[in-house]
């Protein structure tokens, strides 16, 4: 009699278990039914954007030169350059789930273009600034030499604040907006391209955190669809 | 939070010349201190080995997140592609080319979560 509940309790547990699976692959499919939705769309898209971007490419070509933005203009290895977008990746848990299932979000950063010289640089630039500056105040001083001795003592101070307010002002900056590979002056149509292939990479960061939570989430189903494979097996065994 | 982790990581491509161009004037184009970029143009003249062989290096690189790869030249070494399915970063993206549209049936990852399903589980 004992041994008869035992096999029912197990029986019983089985089918719990068996019933809380079909449960989890169930709302894992839907799931990644839906992500896969996302995903399609995320690429659609991001198939307008890069096709608009294509379109004004090709526009900048008709009135530039069909050389004029191809890939002659892209760095060489030999010329060091620095992205000016970056991705950020982070793990994150899956709503919903207590387990720790995660997924990688993607972010995207844009740098500006325009930063100032690396200090080695312009401390050269700034020490010649200042020895011109020298000579100026030296010509005045045989001009009105009293003047300025009576002055200098007063203006020391001041001068102290004007010259971090002129280094901050006089701080030399360099573009590396990548457009300026292409010309110096460059046209509408091609700054409409980048700004179209710049939400290109908005959306494409958005793809890769779909793409990414698709994967974890097929990762599970597959695990939970062996666990279901086992006690499958393990009741008709039985 | 490290501080390479607070720079960001980058943004590889695989594709033709004007992805190349277009993705690259939205500022994802670097070439390193080693000199290594992170863009390959593929056009007639490159060979599958040379496509299979930027892909890898792009793989190994710890400072790659994403790889961008037009859906045109993933058929190419689809097989390369398909075997990488263990590491969830670098995220391998395939994106329509110029010529060639979008695909859902060709993705590496949507086909993968379809073969999830057979008609034996449905029952």
């Amino acid at each position: 009699m004992v041994w008869v509940t035992g096999v029912l309790k197990m029986a019983g547990s089985i089918q719990l278990s068996r019933e809380a699976l079909c449960d989890g692959l169930d709302h894992l499919a839907l799931q990644q039914l839906r992500l896969m939705d996302q995903l399609i769309r995320c690429n659609m898209m991001l198939e307008e954007k890069t096709r608009s971007g294509y379109f004004l490419l090709s526009k900048t070509r008709y009135s530039m030169g069909t050389n004029a933005v191809s890939s002659l203009q892209l760095p060489s290895p030999d010329s060091e350059t620095e992205s000016l977008a970056n991705v950020v990746t982070s793990p994150v848990f899956l709503e919903g789930y207590k387990g720790d299932i995660m997924y990688h979000r993607v972010d995207v950063s844009f740098k500006d273009p325009v930063a100032p010289l690396p200090e080695e640089e312009e401390e050269g630039e700034v020490f010649e600034t200042q020895k011109s500056k020298k000579k100026g105040t030296r010509k005045r001083q045989t001009a009105d030499k009293k003047e300025q001795m009576i002055d200098s003592d007063n203006s020391i101070l001041e001068n102290d604040s004007e010259k971090k307010a002129s280094k901050k002002s006089t701080r030399k900056s360099v573009n590396r907006d990548p457009i300026r590979w292409f010309s110096a002056l460059p046209q509408q149509t091609l700054r409409q391209a980048q700004q179209d292939f710049k939400s290109s990479i908005s959306l494409i960061a958005e793809c890769a955190t779909i793409q990414s939570k698709l994967r974890t989430i097929n990762k599970e189903y597959s695990r939970l669809q062996e666990i279901k494979y086992k006690v499958d097996g393990g009741e008709k065994e039985e | 939070m490290s501080v390479a982790a607070a720079q960001g990581k980058l943004i590889a491509v695989i594709g033709d010349e004007d992805t190349c161009v277009g993705f690259l004037l939205g500022g994802i184009g670097e070439v390193n201190k080693k000199r290594e970029p992170n863009f390959l143009v593929v056009d007639k003249n490159t060979s599958v080995q040379e496509i299979e062989d930027c892909y890898k290096k792009f793989m190994k690189r710890d400072d790659i997140d994403i790889i961008l790869i037009n859906q045109n030249i993933a058929e190419q070494i689809r097989h390369v592609i398909d075997s990488d399915n263990d590491n969830p970063l670098p995220a391998v993206l395939e994106i329509p080319s110029k010529d060639h549209p979008y695909d859902p049936t060709k993705d590496s990852v949507l086909r993968r979560a379809k073969g999830l399903y057979s008609a034996d589980d449905m029952r």
